[in-house]
């Protein structure tokens, strides 16, 4: 029973809290992320899943399908598996559906419209033929001047069927679509559903760096296949890609946007920018970083821009590994807009007064208080001497 | 000699005044500054850095909440001789509340002005549609002379809304939009079958998981004829579904 002071304030708390607390329907579903699901006979799936931010009993169903594969754990604390079982049996090739569902149970209420929330997962299932298929594809990694690549091509089975013999051709070009070369991989079987991995090595002696292309052509027990990548020969070398091409007067940042062309680190990589109107004027020196291969990076410094607003020709010099090259560029000074500056003036005056003020108010209340002070010592005197 | 007595505890007021002029002096002078760091104050600075390896698993959720679950009409009648004006029904509909014009008609109703208010709360976008359970047309839940009576509902972006409180953040541009809108955006009949709101099947995953542009109202409107059944308390209970790809 409520105390009788207290019980009072306490209804009107919880007429409050009922009054403002959020009444909402609501319900989530949450657990790994499964579809698409790959039918494997005879295997087994299972997935943990949370239901949340629901009050009310829940229902929970499997449709779909494939919902004849699959058993749903009891919800305990509000958790439960889904369990695939794929049968052993052959079922015919083709995309199949499965859902999850989980859905508040109604309860009695008063009101003449109620609403209730469910959510649904929907799942995917492919379910592969006994025809020979596969996906493959083509990895190509760059290389450095008259190194060897190694090509290598990935395969995956998709089929129920074993293939009794892959390999690959693989022909190079360059970018004018021009054969170069050719070279074959290794042949392998590959089990049903199974992965694998073919390779090829090519000497790239011969050949200028630059951008490459490169073809697979995949056959399989009679089937083909083809798979692209590019590559690129490289060398020592550090290429600009970009630049600020836009300056203000003043104090600005450059920035030299640059590319790793080697298969090794790069280290001690800076840039120094340099006018070159009528006069060689050096104007940055860019801190030094390090390189990874194939890596780009950004060279960057503050510049003062102390040169007339327009076009100007300039020279930024690549330094790396103790080499150094020079990349001839064009930029273009703008003039500064003051209303800044000036707006910052005129906030420190603004704080500068402010402040004059403060410390005046300060200052009197300070010396009042002395006054008040000094007053009462003189009349605590004058009653004491009155007394005596 | 007669003096004011002035007390100490005057004093030290006097003194907590100074304290708080100078420290909110100060304090405003230094946000004034502060502001100034859009102006570039700190032009560099060096850190120190080392690595370490950190595991997470991320779940997808699929989740619909409704922010406003309950819609009650309440109980009332049609006031058919008001004076001597005479009223063909009691129209109500949860965007203006009881139609302007026909308030006189709508004797005792509850004047409710806010739908069911769906939005997607999960990390996943989602298709939606809606069932109905109970007295889910007008013959059953309004009754009466059926070229008078009313069961229907439309759609509305949360962005579009006149009342979207309680969409956790308020929308700024629609929650189909790449569906191409949602359906059923004019008044349309109830049904038990219901039908789907965003897109056209259970795949179509179309409303929206971005906070911007995740909310949608399903308003009701009603409309009694004089003649509509009485004394019986009808309900009508709708279930909104939220599918994702699992």
């Amino acid at each position: 029973m409520l105390a009788k002071t207290g019980g009072g304030k306490v209804i009107f708390l919880l007429i409050i809290f009922i009054l403002f607390f959020p009444s909402v329907e609501s319900i989530g579903l949450g657990g790994m992320k499964l579809s698409p699901i790959m039918y494997v006979p005879g295997n087994s799936i299972v997935n943990h899943y949370y239901i949340i931010d629901t009050s009310m009993p829940v229902a929970i169903t499997v449709g779909g399908s494939f919902g004849n594969y699959v058993n749903v754990t009891p919800a305990i604390n509000n958790e439960f598996d889904f369990i695939i079982n794929f049968p052993e049996k052959p079922i015919p090739s083709g995309t199949y559906s499965l859902s999850l569902n989980v859905a508040e149970v109604a309860a009695e209420g008063d009101n003449t419209i109620n609403s209730l929330t469910s959510v649904s997962k929907q799942f995917i299932v492919e379910v592969y033929s006994m025809d020979k298929l596969i996906i493959a594809s083509l990895s190509a990694p760059s290389v450095n001047e008259n190194g060897t690549i190694h090509f290598a091509v990935d395969l995956q089975s998709i089929t129920y069927s074993d293939i009794d013999s892959v390999g690959a051709k693989i022909i190079i070009s360059n970018l004018n679509n021009v054969t170069l070369a050719e070279v074959n991989t290794n042949r392998i079987s590959l089990p049903a559903l199974g992965h694998e991995t073919i390779t090829a090595s090519f000497n790239t002696t011969g050949l200028r760096p630059a951008e490459y292309f490169a073809r697979a052509y995949i056959d399989y027990d009679g089937k083909q296949k083809r798979s692209d990548a590019s590559f690129r020969i490289g060398n020592m070398d550090l290429i600009l890609l970009n630049y600020t091409k836009y300056l203000e007067q003043g104090f600005s940042t450059f920035q030299v946007k640059v590319f790793n062309n080697w298969g090794n680190p790069l280290r001690n990589v800076y840039a120094k920018f340099t006018l070159n109107d009528d006069i060689l004027r050096s104007l940055l020196q860019t801190p030094s970083i390090n390189l990874e291969p194939w890596q780009e990076g950004i060279l960057e410094g503050i510049v003062k821009v102390d040169i007339p607003a327009g076009e100007h020709k300039g020279i930024i010099q690549l330094v790396y590994e103790g080499e150094q090259k020079e990349e001839p560029i064009q930029f273009t000074v703008k003039e500064v807009i003051p209303v800044a500056v000036e707006k910052v003036k005129d906030d420190l005056e603004l704080i500068k007064k402010n402040m004059i003020i403060q410390v005046m108010t300060v200052v009197m209340i300070l010396l009042i208080i002395l006054i008040i002070f000094l007053f009462k010592m003189t009349y605590n005197k004058y009653n004491q001497i009155k007394n005596e | 000699m007669k003096m004011i007595n002035i007390s100490n505890k005057t004093i030290a007021i006097l003194l907590v005044v100074v304290m708080i002029i100078t420290i909110s002096g100060t304090l405003i002078s230094i946000n004034r500054l502060v502001h100034f760091s859009e102006s570039d104050w700190l032009t560099g600075a060096a850190v120190n850095t080392t690595t370490g390896t950190a595991t997470i698993t991320v779940l997808t959720i699929t989740q619909i909440t409704n922010r406003v679950p309950t819609i009650n009409f309440g109980t009332g009648y049609v006031n058919e001789t008001n004076g001597t004006d005479v009223c063909p029904y009691c129209q109500m509909d949860t965007i203006t509340g009881i139609s302007p014009g026909n308030v006189s008609c709508c004797a005792l109703f509850n004047n409710v002005t806010a739908g069911f208010l769906l939005e997607n709360t999960g990390t996943e976008n989602m298709s939606v549609n809606f069932s109905c359970v109970g007295s889910c047309n007008a013959s059953t839940f309004i009754n009466g002379s059926l070229s008078v009576h009313l069961f229907q509902f439309k759609m509305t972006n949360g962005s579009d809304a006149l009342n979207r409180s309680g969409d956790s953040v308020n929308d700024t541009s629609g929650s189909c939009s790449s569906g191409g809108g949602w359906n059923y955006t004019d008044w349309s009949n109830v049904s038990n079958a219901g039908s789907y709101l965003c897109g056209g099947n259970t795949t179509n995953y179309f409303f929206d998981k971005a906070s911007a542009s995740d909310a949608a109202i399903f308003d009701l409107r009603v409309r009694i004829p004089p003649d509509a059944r009485t004394n019986i308390q009808q309900t009508a209970n709708f279930t909104f579904s939220g599918n994702s790809i699992g």
